[in-house]
């Protein structure tokens, strides 16, 4: 009955374009994400990666472009007159609910405590009561390994287990989606493996994910489509093979020469 | 001749301590309404229209620049000639003191919001709150911490700052203290009792101020 329906890929991306006063960040970015995929996207500092994600979730408005999430347009409707306007502010945040964000810096609420952290978007955004949220954020606490720092407040865990608990925060909400942005890049090297671990271990139980990353390696073995960007453009986009081994793209292969000789 | 007429204090420190009450009563009024306004300024210092922003900049330049004495004349004096309206020295010594305050504490709020990194706000709008319920569940709550210590710092610069309005006519601490210092020709003990009325009402807000920004940190 379902057979030959047309799936709506999880993520849609149409000519997007993000300037910055006179910085011209994204120059015409189409791209789409089929659910359950992992998508890394790799690329120079400054090159637009992070404005793209937070494009994404609409923390940053891009200026021209569409983005459909499920097949919903973020950001803006289309008004009875048929003219294109904001879209109501509720709809953005509804969206946003179902995406998750990880941040280079964790972006932990250091005056709630590591269950807090995680409990609150479910009790002031979902309305669930607040034992059922305690439930739900101890299961994911579980699951990235730091239940027992369950009351701690952030500022006394390390690097790698606030990105956990990130992670943990972003995923209570059971989001459709999972973003992010250099989510390793701030951690000590012997930190990164614990994140990656998690971020693993979401691919395999099929989470969509958007992976900006500098990690070559996990963009490598989890990753089921690369995307090269630079300079505000999609310059190459492939399987990961594709891209680390028979690339014929010379910027693409300029730039791993310097990613993977550091 | 005596060195320190203890009498003359006995005789007259209910008189001043009427006085000392006026004075707090006056600045904490000032107070309520200066944070109250400061809170609307900050606000406008801080959002995306360029009009509101500039004006609400230019308003904080002007209280903090404009001396209080020049205020309380202009607004007293100057004011009712312009619009035909008098005004109670009480009303102008309250709006004076709130309006010269609520520039300081504009900015103190407008730090303390801006002290919460972008970050954590960021965090909250990717999870789906509301601009609302950032600032309530997240932002407030530590920029309140924040702002504690610096209220209560201008709580004391205004208990001083308060014996300005007797140019209007209101008969606080230091007005009653000068007409004393004339009547019973003894300035020396008058003002001694005087400056004490000030210390102690200046040290027990501290007190209370750092009991408050205590009780914060520990707390959370």
């Amino acid at each position: 009955m379902t057979e030959g329906k047309i799936e709506v890929p999880m993520i849609k991306v149409e000519d997007l374009y993000k300037s910055f006063g006179d910085l011209e960040v994204l120059k015409g970015i189409d791209m789409e994400v089929k659910k359950g995929e992992v998508i890394c996207i790799i690329g120079a500092s400054g090159s637009g990666k992070s404005t793209f994600l937070k494009c994404l979730n609409y923390l940053e408005e891009p200026d021209s472009g569409n983005i459909y999430i499920d097949g919903e347009l973020m950001g803006r409707r289309k008004r009875r007159d048929g003219k294109m306007v904001k879209a109501h502010a509720k709809d953005v945040y509804r969206m946003r609910a179902e995406m998750g964000m990880v941040f280079q810096l964790f972006n932990l609420w250091p005056h709630r405590s590591v269950l807090e952290n995680v409990t609150e978007a479910l009790i002031t955004v979902r309305k669930i009561k607040k034992s059922n949220a305690i439930k739900t954020a101890e299961h994911f606490l579980d699951k990235v390994g730091l239940i027992d720092k369950m009351d701690e407040k952030p500022a006394f865990l390390s690097g790698g287990q606030q990105q956990r608990v990130a992670i943990a925060r972003a995923l209570a909400m059971r989001p459709k989606i999972m973003m992010f942005d250099e989510a390793t890049s701030a951690l000590d090297p012997q930190l990164v493996g614990e994140v990656l671990e998690v971020m693993e271990e979401l691919a395999k139980e099929g989470m969509t994910m958007v992976v900006v990353t500098h990690e070559m390696g996990f963009a490598r073995h989890v990753g089921d489509r690369v995307v090269f960007i630079d300079e505000g453009v999609i310059e190459e986009e492939n399987t990961p093979e594709g891209i680390f081994t028979n690339s014929k793209n010379p910027r693409t292969k300029e730039f791993l020469s310097k990613v993977l000789h550091a | 001749m005596e060195f320190f007429d203890i009498n003359v204090l006995r005789e007259q420190y209910g008189y001043l301590a009427i006085g000392a009450i006026y004075t707090l009563g006056l600045t904490s009024l000032s107070m309520l309404f200066g944070i109250s306004i400061g809170i609307i300024i900050s606000q406008g210092r801080m959002t995306k229209n360029i009009f509101i922003r500039s004006i609400s900049s230019v308003y904080v330049d002007v209280m903090r620049g404009i001396p209080l004495l020049i205020l309380l004349i202009w607004f007293f004096y100057g004011l009712p000639m312009l619009i035909d309206y008098s005004f109670s020295p009480l009303f102008a010594g309250v709006a004076c003191l709130s309006l010269k305050y609520s520039g300081y504490l504009a900015e103190t709020f407008r730090a303390g919001i801006q002290a919460i990194e972008k970050g954590q706000s960021e965090a909250s709008f990717s999870l789906g709150f509301s601009k609302l319920q950032n600032l309530r569940r997240i932002v407030i709550p530590q920029a309140f911490r924040i702002v504690i210590p610096p209220i209560g710092n201008s709580f004391v610069s205004m208990l001083q700052d308060s014996s300005m309005v007797m140019i209007v006519g209101i008969w606080e601490l230091m007005k009653r203290g000068n007409s004393l210092a004339n009547s019973t020709l003894k300035p020396f003990e008058i003002y001694t009792a005087v400056g004490a009325f000030y210390l102690i009402m200046a040290i027990s807000a501290s007190r209370i101020n750092r009991y408050l920004e205590r009780r914060l940190k520990l707390v959370r």
